[in-house]
Formats: C-alpha cells, structure tokens, sequence
C-alpha cells in the first residue's frame, strides 16, 4: 500500500524542463534572453508562467503586448490541457529541454481557447473534476461536497501542495464496497494525427463477471489501432505521465493512481521512436 | 417517485429524437442539419444563422418586435441567402466555358431573366413585393449568388475602392468578388475567393458602376453577425448539449463578452449570478476548435420536471425539442412553433388510447 502512495507523489511532482523563447517577430526594445523553467506535468501553461510573462514584457513596448499564447514547432499549444500531456503528445521523444516559443500577437482564435484570468482556468478545471465525477459516481460525491472543499482542490493545485489537495480528492477516488470500482472510467484518448481531438467513451472498470478491465481493454475496445497487430512492429507508444504502462495494468487501478489533479486520465499514443 | 435519473437521455435515443427533429426541420425549412464526424462514428445537429443589429447595441425584445427591424432582416436574408423555395432549373455555358452556370426559378414566383454582358440575370419579387435581380453561379459545387440590391437603399456591400461585392454563399462562405477592369472597358474579370481557392469567371458586365457615395446603407448602421449551433451527445452526462459560436462577417468571433451581452434581457439576471456556470469558452469535442457551451451538468434537474409534465398529460415528447426550446433562446436560438405540434411516428405507449382507470 504505501508503494501505491509513492506513485501519488511522483505523478503529483513530476517535472518537465523548459526553455521560453521570444518569438522572433515580436517587437522589442532589447533583445529577449530565453526563460528556463520547470514545469510541473500536472498543471497548465497559464497557470504557472507568470514570471515568463513578466521576463519577456521587460524587453516589450506597452502597446506590443496583448494575450499570451505558446506554440510548440508551428503547433499551438492548448493551455487547457494539462502540461505533461502537451509534452507526452508533441515532445516526448526529443531531446530536453523543451523548447516552447512564446508569442503575444496574432492570437490563433481558430485554435486556442481564451484565458484572461485565473478565473478561467479554476472554472475549466472544476468542470473537467465534475464531468470525471459524473462517471464515477453519478455525481453524487462531488455534489455532496461544500464550495469550500472545491475550493480547496483547486487551491491545492494552483499552490501546488499535495496534501491539501489529496484531503478532499482521496474522497473522489472511493467506491461503495459493494463494487470493485466505479461506475465509469474517466479517461481521454489523444492522438496528434486525427481532426478529433480525442476520443472519450463509456467504459467500466469491471467485466460483468467481476474482472478487473485492463489498459489493454480500453485500447481494445476505444481504439483498436493502438494495439499492435500480432505479425507488425509496434508502431506506437501508449503513454500516461511519460511512461508506458504495461498493457495488462487494471485500468481501476490507473484511474486511481495516475490520474491527472482533474481526476481524468489523460493517455497519449505518439508513434514509437525508430532508434 | 420518479428520480430524476429517470429522465437520462440515452445515446440512441438521442439519435432518434435528432432524426425527427432533421425531418421536421426540412419540411418547415428551418436550416438543421445533420453532421458525422470524418470516421463516421459520432453525429450532431447544426444550424448556421444570420442576425442583424444595430453596431454596438445589443438586441432587446423592444428592438425584434419593431416592424422596420424584422423587414430589414427578413431583406438581409434575401441578401445572404439562396431563397430555399427555388426549383426550377436550366444550365449553360458562359464565355470561356471554364464554368458552367445554373439558374434556379421558382415556377410561381413573378420573374424575367435579362442578359448582362453573357451572364444572364434573374429579376424576381422577393417577399414584400422588393425586386431582387440575382446572378448565379455555380463553382465548384457551391452555389453563389450576387445580389445587386437597388431596392429601399439597400446595395451590395462594398469595399473601398476596389469595387469589390461580399457576400454569403449558401454553405456559409464569406465571399468576395472583385472587379479588375482588365479586358477592357465593358468587360471585367471576376474573381471570387472562397475559402482556400481563388478563381475567376470571366465575361459578365456591369452596367452601372457603383460609386464610392453609394456604399451600403445597410453597414453604416447595422452590423450582421453569423451564428452557428451545434448539438451534440455528452456520454458522460447523458443529455445533449449546446454549443455555438459566433462571428462578424470580416471573420472576427465575438468575445464570450459580447456573447453575454446579447443574451436577452431576462436571461441575463440568471447569468450574472454565476455566468461562469453557464456560458464558457470550450473546446469542440468533435471539431478541435473554441466554441461556447451552455454547461450540461444542470440539464437533467430541469428536464426532468418539462418530462414528467409531459409524460403526465400522454403527450408524445421529443426531448430535443423539449430541451432546445427551453436553452435555445437564452442564445438567441428560437424554435418556430410548428415543432411543438410533432406528431408521433408511432404511438408507443398503448395505454394512452385506452386510459385505463385506476
């Protein structure tokens, strides 16, 4: 039991380092000096980059200076997914650090969601927790809670402390007795190659026998292509928190130890480097 | 007691109440239509509309019962729309025959077709008596029309001085023709640019030109705006949701700001109290792109009371129709009345004829 609690942590405070750099053609007074930072998997761009805005406006006329967004090789990067996500799906088998260009004109409106304040991002991350809980439980523990534990969770994100936030999610992560897991798995399926941005179905943890799912259940069932056929080579990589779990993982158990702080497990398939 | 999970939408159900909600939406032509998804596995309902307002006004229930403001709409409709009752249909070629035209008649609408340079052009009374002359063309699949307006001071919109004409194609495409006066003086290439391509039809001439005094009466004042509604299936809540977008004509979307701004009045005390409950920026779980989404997690509690009323009085319920009337119009979205009169396809609940007593 406390080897599953370890992992907690480690997904919890998992690190990507980055590099920020100006795009070249932003206008600016003196020349922009890159930003190195590491950037916590579990969070979002905007939650946790402040001080990069703040660096790059030193070296910017006033009126230069509209929304930030970032762009990772020509690719817009969607702040509103969580960061070791963008990394795993875009970047995962290039060499660190991660290098992410930084823009603050030209706002792609086609392709990336507005987020003027904080307010945003607490409202997006609250609404990918309730649909998660929507799932689980049918929204029964979620809606049971106070505004003050809902809080509570997005504080303990956005200040990055683990044990304030897993006080309130370690409820989101129980079941009744009676079951072996809950009622849906949250989950999201993420390919850059396809127009759909994901794929999300209905999937329980358990057969009607009582048998764990696994991971390799889902791809099965969700997304047949990721899994190999028998007589090819693996083309592609399943990857949660920058490693490939082992196909034969429950999926129950991934749920409740690699999720992501919004309760969703996030899972990319990235074609397999050819070494 | 009826829990309220009892009214939890099924995803084939769904479909169902969409198929019949598309097939009524035909006969009273009223633009829904039915979407898939590139590998065919998910589907949704779509409508695309145009509103006209006054700039930086918002609409209020003053302004849409004024009877100049609905003439001037129901005109703009004329303007951007191809009108859906046209039916008949002759073809030809023009100049170079790159392209090949086709004109649509309606066969009982007044109409008289006169020559403009090679291009033919359909006069027809429009409703409210306005003439209308129309030339039509067919590139590439798309059906486009230019309208030359010289009725009521309404004119084709220009801009600058480069005489060109905007426009709306049927499928919604922002359209530009230009006038490059390079074959002559009674001559002129037209080039249109939809989306992605850029072409030209050559031979059609303007017989008067439009000057820089004459510009659109229309855009001085008001302002249209492109709407589009999309509704899809949420599996996770079990309900059909709301999504939508909206966009000036020169492409720039509105800001979630000026989407509150125009949700009508009595709405908008609901939404001040939690707007971030309601109405947020979100990505399309299909498209990839910012739409808005009126949140779903609520449908179920006030759907549920719509459905056992319902259900009380035996009366055959779509829930589609149900739900869009009740959230469609804090978006601006209205149903037309026709929907709620729906009758059933079949009657599946045998006890409604017979009401037993008990």
């Amino acid at each position: 039991m406390t080897d599953d609690k370890d992992v907690l942590r480690d997904v919890w405070f998992g690190r990507i380092p980055t590099c920020f750099t100006l795009y070249q053609d932003e206008i600016t007074e003196r020349e922009a000096e890159p930003y190195y930072l590491l950037l916590p998997r579990i969070s979002y761009l905007t939650l946790v980059t402040d001080k990069v805005k703040k660096h790059f406006q030193k070296v910017m006329r006033q009126d230069e200076v509209s929304e930030i967004w970032f762009e990772y090789e020509g690719t817009p990067l969607k702040w509103h997914y969580p960061i070791g996500l963008l990394f795993d799906l875009h970047a995962s088998n290039t060499a660190l650090p991660w290098c992410i260009t930084v823009h603050f004109k030209n706002f792609p409106e086609k392709d990336l969601l507005h987020c003027h304040s904080k307010d945003v991002i607490e409202a997006h991350f609250m609404a990918c927790i309730k649909e998660a809980d929507a799932l689980k439980h049918k929204s029964q523990v979620i809606n049971e809670m106070q505004k003050k534990d809902h809080k509570q969770l997005w504080m303990g994100l956005q200040n990055d402390k683990f044990e304030q936030f897993w006080a309130i999610n370690r409820k989101l992560m129980e079941y009744p007795p009676e079951e072996n897991g809950f009622r849906y798995i949250p989950f999201r399926i993420y390919q850059a190659t396809t127009e759909r941005p994901f794929i999300q179905k209905l999937f329980r943890p358990t057969a009607s026998g009582g048998q764990l799912h696994t991971l390799g259940d889902l791809l099965k069932d969700v997304c047949p292509s990721a899994i190999t056929p028998e007589d090819g080579e693996q083309k592609t990589q399943v990857m949660i928190h920058g490693i490939e779990p082992m196909l034969e993982t429950p999926i129950q158990w991934l749920s409740e130890h690699m999720s992501y702080p919004d309760n969703f497990l996030h899972i990319s398939i990235i074609p397999r480097p050819t070494d | 007691m009826a829990d309220a999970e009892d009214f939890f939408l099924e995803e084939k159900k769904f479909k169902q109440y969409c198929e019949e909600f598309i097939k009524h939406s035909q006969e009273i032509g009223d633009g829904w239509e039915w979407r898939t998804t590139k590998d065919l596995a998910d589907g949704y309902l779509s409508k695309t509309h145009f509103e006209v307002r006054n700039r930086n006004i918002p609409p209020d229930l003053e302004e849409r019962n004024d009877n100049t403001e609905q003439m001037l709409f129901t005109r703009v409709e004329k303007l951007y729309k191809v009108p859906w009752n046209l039916t008949y249909e002759r073809s030809w070629y023009l100049g170079t025959d790159c392209y090949r035209h086709k004109f649509l008649i309606c066969s009982n609408m007044r109409s008289r077709i006169s020559t403009v340079g090679n291009a033919e052009v359909l006069h027809y009374l429009g409703h409210y008596g306005i003439e209308t002359s129309a030339v039509l063309f067919e590139i590439y699949g798309h059906q486009v029309f230019i309208v030359k307006l010289f009725f009521q001071g309404l004119k084709c919109r220009k801009i600058h001085r480069s005489k060109s004409l905007e426009f709306i194609s049927t499928e919604g495409h922002l359209c530009t023709w230009q006038l490059c006066p390079k074959f002559g003086l009674t001559e002129s290439l037209l080039t249109c640019r939809l989306p992605g391509m850029c072409l030209g039809a050559q031979g059609v001439r303007y017989q008067e030109s439009l000057d820089d005094s004459e510009v659109a009466g229309i855009c001085a004042t008001k302002e249209v705006i492109r709407y589009e509604y999309h509704v899809l299936y949420s599996s996770s809540y079990q309900v059909p949701v709301l999504y939508f977008r909206a966009c000036f004509l020169d492409g720039r979307p509105l800001t979630l700001d000026e989407i509150w701004k125009s949700v009508h009045a009595c709405y908008q005390a609901h939404l001040l109290e939690g707007p971030w409950d309601t109405i947020t920026q979100q990505e399309h779980p299909l498209l990839g792109q910012p739409f808005f989404v009126l949140h779903p997690c609520r449908t179920n509690e006030f759907m549920s009371s719509i459905l056992t009323e319902s259900q009380k009085q035996n009366r055959h319920t779509n829930y589609i129709i149900l739900w869009l009337s009740t959230v469609g119009p804090v978006v601006g979205l209205n149903l037309p009345l026709s929907y709620a009169k729906l009758a059933p396809e079949q009657n599946t609940n045998p006890d409604s004829v017979e009401r037993p007593l008990r």
